[in-house]
C-alpha cells in the first residue's frame, strides 16, 4: 500500500473518529465486496488465463450535519478496494466535501463525471471486467478538481454541472476548463438523460487520452419486472491536431423471475482514429441470483469483438470473459 | 506494526465506531446524481403508533406509516407508543441490533416530545425470528 494512500486512510478514520464521537447518527460506513473468477480468452494464440478480480468494491464514509435549517455540510470519501489483492488495497473514488439546501447540492473534489453516471443505470455490466462499457464507449471518467452543482428535484427534472480545471492538462488558463453537464428526468418507471462534456480527458478504445466532447442520450422504460434500457453517443478528440472521433449506441435489459435478475447487453461504437476505423461490438448475458438484500451469486459472459480496418491498432481481435463470483453489500 | 496491519486496524476501528449507524444500501446510492437521496438518513421508517391518550386502560393503536404524524400537537402530556423491529441474530428483515434500535427511537423520542419525556413501559414481543422493541413514553 502506497504512503499517501495509508495516510489518506488514516486521515478519514480520523475523521470518522471525531465525528462519531459528536454525531454518530450522521456518519455511515458502506461499502460492497464484488468478488468473480474469470477465465478470460483473448482471441490471440489460444491465450487463455483465470483471474480473480474484485470488480470495483469499495469501501465509503458519508456524513452530515445540519448548520442551520436550510444548510447541511456533507462530505463523502469513497475508496475502491483490492480484494483479490492485485493492486493498492485502497485507490480514490468519489471523494468529496460541499453543502446541501433546499437550493441543490454543491461538492468540491473528485467525482464521476454527470456524463459518466448518467449511463450507470443501463450499463448492466458496471464495474465487470470486459462487461462495463467503459472498455469501449468514451466518457466514463472520474475527475479530479471538480466543482460540481445539482438542482434540486423539480417535478421529476433535475441538471447537474460540473465545472473541472484542467490542472493534468495544458487547458490551464480559466476557471473552467472542462466542463461536464447532465439534464435528467425521473418518473414512476421512467429515466431519460441528456448529458454532455466539452474538454473533458477521456480515452479513446486504445486506452490513449484526449480532451474530448462527448453528447449522450440515456433513457430506460420498466415494464413490471422487465427494464429496458438504451443508450446513444458521439464523441469527439478536441486536442489541436488530434482526429479522433467515436459514435455508438447500447441497448440492454433485464428481467427479475423470483430471486433472479437475467441480464443481457448489446453495444457497439465505430471508432475513426486518424485514418484506421475500429468498430467495437459488446454482446454480454448474464444472471443474478440474490440470496438476500444484500448478498447475490451472479454469472455472466461478456465478449467484445474489434473489427478494425488495419492491423496497426495493438488491440485483440476479440475479448471473451466468464465470469462467477458474488457480492456483499455493507 | 506493519503498514497493511494498520490500515487494517484503522478500518476495523472506523466499522465498529460507524457500526452502531449502518444504513440500508449507501453503496447502491453512491453512484448517482441523488445527492439528496443519498445523503438523506435512510433509517428505517420508524413505526410509529399513536395511542389515545391514557384515559382508559385499553389502548388502540392505528399505524401511522413513515413520517411520524403526532396525534395532536407535540407537547407535554402526549402520549406514544413507537416500536422498531431487532434482531439478536442474523436477519433476512432488519439489519439492526438492539443497540442500534435503541438509539434509533431515543431520537424518534427527541423528535416527538422537543421538551423531553417520561419512559412509562419498555418492553419486546417476537416476529418471526426477530422483536419488536416498544416504548411508551409520556411527554414533559
Amino acid at each position: 500500500m502506497k504512503l499517501k494512500s495509508l495516510t489518506a486512510v488514516i486521515a478519514l478514520a480520523a475523521t470518522t473518529l471525531t465525528a462519531s464521537a459528536s454525531m454518530a447518527e450522521d456518519v455511515t460506513v458502506y461499502g460492497k465486496v464484488n468478488v468473480s473468477l474469470n477465465k478470460l480468452d483473448y482471441g490471440v494464440n489460444g491465450d487463455d488465463k483465470w483471474e480473480l478480480e474484485s470488480n470495483a468494491s469499495r469501501f465509503g464514509i458519508k456524513g452530515s450535519y445540519e448548520i442551520n435549517e436550510n444548510l447541511k455540510a456533507i462530505y463523502k470519501l469513497e475508496y475502491e478496494i483490492s480484494v483479490d489483492g492485485d493492486d493498492d488495497e485502497f485507490k480514490q473514488r468519489n471523494i468529496y466535501g460541499g453543502f446541501q439546501g433546499n437550493w441543490g447540492t454543491l461538492i468540491a473534489g473528485k467525482h464521476d463525471t454527470p456524463t459518466k453516471i448518467a449511463a450507470a443505470k443501463v450499463d448492466r455490466f458496471n464495474d465487470l471486467a470486459n462487461g462495463d462499457i467503459k472498455s469501449f464507449f468514451a466518457g466514463e471518467n472520474r475527475v479530479g478538481n471538480t466543482i460540481m452543482y445539482t438542482t434540486p428535484k423539480m417535478s421529476g427534472f433535475s441538471a447537474t454541472i460540473a465545472a473541472i480545471q484542467g490542472e493534468d492538462t495544458n487547458e490551464v488558463d480559466g476557471p473552467t476548463d472542462g466542463a461536464s453537464l447532465a439534464l435528467t428526468y425521473r418518473a414512476e418507471g421512467f429515466f431519460v438523460a441528456l448529458a454532455h462534456d466539452s474538454d473533458v480527458t477521456s480515452k479513446d478504445i486504445n486506452g490513449d487520452k484526449y480532451l474530448t466532447e462527448i453528447t449522450r442520450l440515456v433513457g430506460e422504460i420498466t415494464f413490471g419486472d422487465l427494464k429496458i434500457g438504451a443508450m446513444m453517443q458521439d464523441a469527439e478528440a478536441t486536442d489541436e491536431g488530434v482526429d479522433v472521433q467515436q459514435n455508438g449506441y447500447l441497448l440492454s435489459s433485464q428481467y427479475k423471475i423470483d430471486q433472479w435478475v437475467l441480464k443481457a447487453q448489446y453495444g457497439t461504437t465505430e471508432n475513426d482514429i486518424y485514418f484506421v476505423d475500429v468498430d467495437a461490438t459488446q454482446i454480454a448475458i448474464g444472471a443474478d441470483y440474490k440470496l438476500n438484500k444484500r448478498s447475490k451469486l451472479f454469472a455472466y459472459y461478456s465478449a467484445i469483438e474489434y473489427d478494425t480496418s488495419d492491423g496497426m491498432i495493438t488491440i485483440a481481435p476479440e475479448n471473451q470473459i466468464v465470469g462467477i463470483g458474488y457480492e456483499i453489500k455493507f | 506494526m506493519n503498514k497493511a496491519h494498520l490500515s487494517t486496524l484503522v478500518i476495523i476501528s472506523s466499522l465498529i465506531l460507524c457500526g452502531n449507524t449502518l444504513a440500508e444500501f449507501d453503496v447502491d446510492d453512491a453512484d448517482s446524481l441523488d445527492f439528496e437521496s443519498f445523503h438523506a438518513d435512510k433509517t428505517p421508517d420508524k413505526k410509529v403508533w399513536r395511542t389515545q391518550k391514557k384515559a382508559t386502560s385499553e389502548t388502540t393503536f392505528d399505524r401511522i406509516g413513515g413520517k411520524v404524524a403526532p396525534v395532536e400537537q407535540a407537547g407535554a402530556g402526549e402520549v406514544y407508543e413507537i416500536r422498531q423491529r431487532y434482531s439478536l441474530y442474523r436477519s433476512d428483515q432488519t439489519p439492526y441490533s438492539i443497540f442500534y434500535v435503541i438509539e434509533a427511537m431515543h431520537r424518534k423520542m427527541a423528535e416527538l416530545c422537543p421538551s423531553g419525556w417520561q419512559k412509562l413501559r419498555e418492553w419486546s414481543t417476537p416476529i418471526d425470528t426477530d422483536f419488536y422493541l416498544y416504548y411508551e413514553l409520556k411527554c414533559l
